[in-house]
Order: structure tokens, then sequence, then C-alpha cells
């Protein structure tokens, strides 16, 4: 077993055992995480588990056609409203008691919509950084190396990159009609030449390196230097463009569901929920709290993400040093 | 239109390429029988090709080395010098496998009998590898920053010493960080932690990880201060009288060429001009580019005066158009017209010296 491969990461975990900041953020993208694929068990209508009148339990919460049943006993979960359900007693009423977060004009509970809101970005985000990263990866390693084919490519990128991004997510919408999925592919669309181009220069950049012809003259295969000269010195910059990716998509999920060209409602996002509450707060009628609270959600994620990569990226590095006292 | 079959045509062929093989041995035997020298580069061609216009086509080709020949004995360090752009590092690295020379045998006679390396690929030269190391020029990117010390210098081991246990590796690392003039516990550091001369003591115990015979030294201390190029001089000079090493020192600091070489070879325009023993060629070169050469080392003496100071007229022409013939002729003092006529050959001029002008002896 070589483990002057494996070294290098085990100092980077111990580094980042110790870093406060790092675990606090990690615990907070966890807790968004959490939220997107638990929001039933937070905010529903269906109780979370339950004993059903011939003694078998059920959980209903994760069922998505549950019915209406009498149960012997069931426990519910904290905030009785799903995403859509409205409250016919209380239109556009304030944060308090039986609303956390306040009600819309026309009686839903934005707690539950922002709760369910997050399932909507976090599935943006991970799905277009993932997809643009996969392709800008591998096309970065083909444009690395000069030959007819990276010249073609490097052409593509740069035409794919010289077209506004917003103005080709819009053209795909209009195309395609108003889905979650053709987010994804308008965001991938619009970033996987940025992601390929900035891998492809940097592997450039270290191939070119001596470090790397040294390893050659030691009789390393092309895998073995790609692996433990190339990879190791890639990290950084692969942390840096998924950060970007996912931020970059996140918000233009945001930004194209407050232009209404995002998902469809009444499913909820941050974004329809900034773009309701337009109307009110310009009105006058003074629903803060109905953009209030995806803004600071979206704040709280923005900085722990940051963060979190910042830390990431610290760590991998061994030129920064932790000024902790031992 | 049917071709026409001759079945003896394929038999022809067949013999002609068995023959073919035969002379290739018989060759090969021969050259295998010139034991003394360790290594030997013979018509040695570097061409690249330069691409351009909208179809990437090739638009010239530049003769970085162009038809370079020399020995090297085994425990001699050979200098070799010249202005940038000469072909040094090519020629140093066309001889290590970095680059497929395109013409010429570089014939390797290590332990396990003579080898051409030009002929070899990439698999088949991997055996020859741990012989034959180099020491990079910038100390600052030839080590990977994202590794420790330790495991810079045990990579050559984990590849060519595969049997050895962790234990000796590590034991092996501490030796050659103590011979190097480095501590022991400064193997857990990483290469941003050390200044430019012990990062190249590092490249040099990473070269000597392998036990090698021959290193390549490309320009090793030209990135360094003054008086850590002396350190690092006088470290290499002791290495090598501790284990025999045969040195091929690339660099265009002719005082450090003088000091450290047994011999010295001059380079213009990817050729050899001359070459012989390192005070033979320092105080009486004989081809009029390597007396110009020399005529411009600095003498630390106020009183004395530059009288014998060549200097030399015009620019070093460009390797993607050398002038036909002799490639220095067009800024040679005593050129004449038959220069142009044909490339001059390395003659002995007696002791070994060699020099690539017949008319070395025109005063000027």
């Amino acid at each position: 077993m070589e483990n002057f491969y494996t070294l290098h990461y085990s100092n980077c975990l111990n580094k980042l055992r110790k870093d406060y900041l790092f675990i606090f953020s990690a615990l907070t993208l966890f807790f968004f995480l959490a939220l997107a694929i638990f929001a039933p068990l937070i905010s529903g209508v269906n109780p979370i588990i339950a004993k059903s009148k011939d003694g078998s339990l059920k959980f209903p919460a994760f069922n998505s056609n549950p019915g209406t049943e009498n149960y012997k006993w069931a426990i519910y979960p904290i905030n009785p409203y799903d995403e859509n359900k409205r409250d016919i007693k209380c239109f556009s009423s304030p944060p308090g008691k039986k609303h956390f977060f306040g009600t819309d004009q026309i009686g839903r509970d934005v707690f539950a919509r922002v709760i369910y809101g997050t399932r909507a970005i976090m599935k943006v985000g991970f799905y277009s950084t993932f997809f643009s990263m996969i392709i800008g990866f591998f096309i970065g390693f083909i444009i690395a190396w000069d030959s007819i084919i990276a010249t073609v490519f490097r052409l593509i990128i740069s035409i794919f990159n010289t077209l506004p991004p917003f103005l080709l997510l819009i053209i795909v919408i209009t195309l395609n009609g108003r889905s979650l999925e053709n987010v994804i592919i308008a965001i991938v669309i619009s970033r996987w030449g940025y992601v390929a181009n900035a891998i492809g220069n940097w592997c450039k950049y270290f191939i070119s390196m001596e470090f790397v012809q040294a390893a050659q003259i030691m009789g390393r295969k092309s895998w073995q230097i790609f692996i433990k000269h190339l990879i190791p010195n890639l990290t950084e910059i692969f942390l840096i463009l998924i950060l970007v990716t996912f931020s970059f998509s996140i918000l233009m999920e945001v930004s194209l569901s407050f232009l209404g060209l995002g998902i469809k409602p009444p499913t909820p996002s941050w974004g329809t929920l900034i773009a309701e509450s337009w109307d009110q707060i310009i009105s006058g009628d003074g629903a803060w709290w109905m953009a209030f609270f995806p803004c600071i959600m979206l704040a709280i994620l923005f900085v722990s993400l940051n963060i979190f990569i910042e830390k990431l990226n610290f760590a991998f590095n061994p030129e920064k040093k932790m000024l902790i006292k031992k | 239109m049917e071709e026409i079959k001759k079945p003896g045509v394929d038999l022809i062929t067949e013999k002609l390429n068995r023959l073919e093989g035969k002379i290739d041995r018989i060759y090969k035997f021969f050259e295998e029988t010139d034991e003394e020298n360790l290594l030997t580069v013979k018509d040695l061609k570097m061409y690249f090709p330069v691409f351009g216009g909208v179809f990437s086509t090739q638009v010239a080709t530049v003769k970085a080395v162009d038809g370079v020949s020399f020995k090297v004995k085994k425990g001699e360090t050979i200098g070799v010098v010249g202005e940038s752009g000469c072909g040094k590092t090519t020629l140093g690295r066309a001889i290590i496998g970095l680059y497929k020379p395109t013409a010429g045998k570089v014939i390797f006679n290590g332990q396990t009998g003579a080898v051409d390396l030009a002929r070899l690929d990439r698999g088949e030269f991997k055996p020859y590898r741990k012989d034959i190391q180099m020491i990079f020029q910038d100390p600052y990117a030839s080590l990977n920053p994202r590794m420790s010390v330790g495991e810079i210098i045990r990579e050559p081991m984990d590849i060519h010493n595969p049997e050895m246990s962790e234990r000796e590796k590590l034991d092996k690392v501490k030796w050659l960080l103590n011979k190097c003039g480095l501590r022991e516990e400064q193997s857990a550091r990483y290469p941003h932690e050390f200044s430019g001369g012990q990062r190249q003591r590092v490249g040099i115990a990473r070269a000597l990880a392998t036990n090698p015979e021959i290193i390549i030294a490309d320009e090793p201390v030209s990135a360094l201060d003054v008086s850590i190029q002396a350190q690092v001089i006088n470290l290499m000079m002791d290495l090598q009288e501790e284990f025999g090493l045969t040195y091929i020192f690339i660099a265009h600091d002719l005082a450090i060429v003088k000091h450290i070489s047994t011999r010295i070879a001059v380079m213009y325009l990817g050729n050899l001009v001359e070459i012989g023993d390192a005070d033979e060629v320092y105080n009486n070169a004989k081809h009029p580019y390597s007396r110009a050469l020399l005529s411009a080392v600095p003498q630390p003496d106020p009183e004395r005066k530059d009288k014998n100071r060549i200097i030399l007229e015009g620019d070093v022409p460009t390797p993607l158009n050398k002038p036909s013939g002799c490639s220095f002729r067009t800024r040679c003092p005593i050129a004449k017209s038959e220069c142009a006529a044909k490339i001059p050959e390395l003659k002995d001029t007696g002791n070994g010296h060699m020099v690539a002008c017949p008319f070395w002896k025109t005063e000027f």
C-alpha cells in the first residue's frame, strides 16, 4: 500500500477536524439537505407515524397518496400545514403562534412553503452542479492536450461562453416549457463550458510544470501521474468550481422563479415566494414576512456554502497553515 | 484493375526483412564492444514541427538539436555550454527520453549491457529510467507542492524498488536527506517551507534515490543565489566523488562549468562546435565562437584591460531558418565562402580536443 497519496489527504482531514467554522458550516449545509429530504416530517397534513385500526404501524407522511383514514393514534408534524393547504381563516397574517412565518394572501403557510421550497433549490443545485462538473471535467481533460478535437471543443466552448447565461436560460425555458428539468438543463448548458475551460487550462498549466516531467523521468505511467500528481493539485480548483456552479445554479433558480420562468406553481420555490410578496410590498400592504424568510434562508445557505468550500480549500492547500495554538 | 500476385515477392521481402534484422544485430554488437563509454550520443537530431494557419498544418521545423555526437566516460562530468536557445536543454531532454529524438542514437552502456535509448518506447525505457536521472532548473516548479519532501524522495523507490519495505524506504530517505545536507525531521515538511537552495537539495536527493549512473543536470544552479550556487555545486561534486556519478552538466555560466567539469562541450544553434578537456577548452579555445564566448567571461582583476575581448556582431540566427553550411558563418570573423557549402565536422586537433572549424588556426 502506497501511503504517500493518502498522507496528503489524512493531513487535510486532521486540519478540517480542528476547524470549528468548517464543522459549523458543514452542519448548516447538512441541515438544509435534511430540510429538503425530511420536509414532510416538519410540516405537513399527514401524520409522521400512525397506528391504524387493524393494528399496523403506518408512515403516511412518506406516502404520496395516503388517503383519509382514522387512526388509533398518530404523531403529527410540528406544523400541521403542507405547502398548498389554505387556512381560510387568516389571509396575509403576520408571523405568530399559529403560523410561524405568517401566511400569504390566499392563506397558505409561509413556513411550509419555505421548507418545501428548499427541495427545489437543492434539486437544481445538486443536479446542475453534478452534470456541469462531470461534462466539464471530461471535456476539460480533452482540451488539456493539443489536438484537433481540442481545437474544435475550444471553439464550441467559446461560442457557449459568449452567450449571455440568463438569455440562454430564458430561451431554453420558453422553448421547452416551465419545469425543474428544463431549469437544470439550461443551467448545465450555460455552465459546462466555463468548468471545462477552467479544468483544461489548469491541467495544461500543471502538465507543463517540471514536477510532471520529473515523474515521467522516474517512469510513472500517464494514469499514475494523473492520479498522484494532477488530482491533488486540481482538488482546490475543483472545489472552487463546485462552489461557483452551485451558487450560480441556486441564484439562477431563484431569479427564474422570481421572473415567473421557474418551476410551475403551485410547487413552491423561494424565488416564487419573493415574487408573490413583491406586489404586496410595493402596494404598501407590508407583508414583509413573505419575502424576508426566503431571503434569510438564501443568505444563510450562501454564507455557509462559502465558508464550507473556503475551509475545504484551506485544508487541501498545505501552504496555508492554521493559526491555532496546540 | 486487379493486382497480379507474384508468390515470390512476399518471400523475398520476408528474407530482406530478416537480413535487415541480422545487420542491425551485427551493428549493435559492434556498438556494444565500445565498453569504456557509459553514454554515446551519435548524430542526435531533435526537430520540432511548428504548426500554424487555419488548419494547423506544419509550416516550419525548429532544428533544436541538429546532429550532435559525443561520448561520456564513466565518472566524468561533461559541461555543455552555449547561449540561450542553442539547444542545450533539448539535448538533455532528448537523451533522457522526455522527447523522442527525430534521428540518431543514444547508446547507454550500463550494467545490463548496451542499449539504444532513442529507439525504445515508453514501456521498454522503464528499466533504464533508474540509471539516468535529472536535476531540474527551477527548484520551485520541480517539486509537487502537494507532496511532502519525504514522499517526493521516496517516489522513485516506490516505482523501481517495490521489494523494499516501508522501513527501508524511510531509512533511505533519511540517509539521502543527510547526504544532501538536510535534516531528517524535514522529511514531513512541504516544499514551500524550504528556500531555493534547500529545494534544489531535495531535487538532488530525489535524483539519487534510485542509485543512478548518469545525472543530467539541466542548469541546476541558474535559479539560485551566487552563495547558494557554490554550496549546491560543491554538494554535487562531493556526491560524485562518493557515488562515482557521471554528470552531464548543462549551464550557461562558464565559471561554474569550468569548476565542475572534466570536459566542456560548446554548442551553437543545435550543433556542437568544440569539445575537449575543461582546462584545454577554457584556456585554449580554438573555435572562433568558443573564443568569443570565453573572452566574455568577466575577470576579477580591475588592473587587467579587456584587450582580447572579441565582440561578435549581429544576432543568433533563428533555428527555424538556419544558415547553410556552418551555422556560425553569419557572425564569424574568419568566415570564408567555403563555409556555406557544407557543415564542418568535429575534427581532433590533438589530445582529444575536437573543433568543428577547418580554419581554426586563422588568427583574428
